[in-house]
């Protein structure tokens, strides 16, 4: 009997350990290493016109993330917009934010989900790095996106 | 020959990315195939458009590239003509307060006025295009 109440004791220590581990994961990511940017990219703007921003961003935390974006150095204003076809005519929705699911990955692309990007407040030249502050779970953060020619994609 | 695009200079995506892909095709014409082919940029953001350059903006992708716009009523009569639209959509929640859908593809138009052919604009393949065009002149 004693031993039975030890082998209970012992799964219950051993299970408690698991689940707190897992939960820990999930509480404790952290946004700031555990979310990658790869590739950003932001077209240089033709005078005061808007532009788009792109990246490819995976998201290695065991719980979905929810991306808002708040603003980027030297432009008025940044938003985030989606692409899509209604009634054979390409049309762009605002949304607030952007979700990425646990281990999954979001990429933002010309047609797709994108970047919007408002009235530049300074002259950009190809090279430079757009700082784009945003909130991951409500932790701030900033990553530097370089400004490309929109022309270099078909030269 | 003419190639017509309908879109707004305030667009970020997909006119851009039409514009760029045009100028690229140019790029890759012979000076004589250039001299027979007109692309011309309709600007359907009659609301705005006197605030904005759309000569200047239809220029940057290719200098000979011609950007016009104009009243409803002229851009209305002129889009009639082709089997393309444009919505305004309010939104007053972003910067611009707007945005316009619209039909996403260049329509070639012969000498006559005749529309004689379209391709897919912000999602047209270069080399197809370049193709179609070839067919054309």
């Amino acid at each position: 009997m004693k031993k039975m109440h030890l082998m209970v004791f012992f799964a219950l220590f051993v299970t408690g350990i698991g689940s707190g581990h897992a939960n820990k994961e999930k509480e404790e990511c952290d946004v700031k290493n555990a979310v990658v940017f790869e590739n950003p990219r932001v077209f240089l703007p033709m005078g005061n016109k808007p532009t788009g921003g792109f990246v490819h961003i995976k998201n290695n935390c065991a719980t979905e993330v929810e991306l808002i974006f708040q603003k980027a150095d030297g432009f008025k204003a940044v938003e985030t917009h989606i692409t899509v076809e209604e009634d054979g005519k390409m049309a762009m929705k605002r949304v607030e934010s952007f979700k990425i699911a646990p281990k999954g990955a979001l990429e933002l692309v010309p047609r797709g989900k994108h970047l919007m990007l408002f009235e530049p407040t300074k002259k950009w030249k190809e090279g430079d790095t757009v700082d784009l502050t945003f909130t991951i779970n409500k932790v701030t953060r900033t990553v530097a996106f370089p400004m490309i020619s929109r022309m270099e994609k078909h030269h | 020959m003419n190639l017509v695009y309908f879109g707004y200079t305030q667009c970020p995506d997909v006119c851009p990315l039409t514009l760029s892909l045009m100028g690229s095709v140019f790029r890759q014409l012979s000076p004589e195939e250039r001299g027979r082919i007109r692309f011309i940029f309709i600007n359907v953001d009659h609301r705005h458009a006197h605030q904005q350059d759309t000569a200047g903006y239809a220029t940057h992708f290719y200098p000979d590239f011609v950007g016009l716009d104009g009243s409803e009523q002229q851009i209305q009569e002129v889009i009639r003509q082709f089997p393309a639209s444009y919505t305004y959509h309010e939104d007053p929640g972003s910067y611009l307060g707007y945005s316009i859908s619209h039909t996403d593809r260049v329509f070639i138009v012969n000498k006559k006025g005749v529309i004689i052919g379209a391709f897919p604009g912000s999602s047209g393949e270069e080399k197809q295009i370049l193709n179609t065009l070839k067919e054309y002149l």
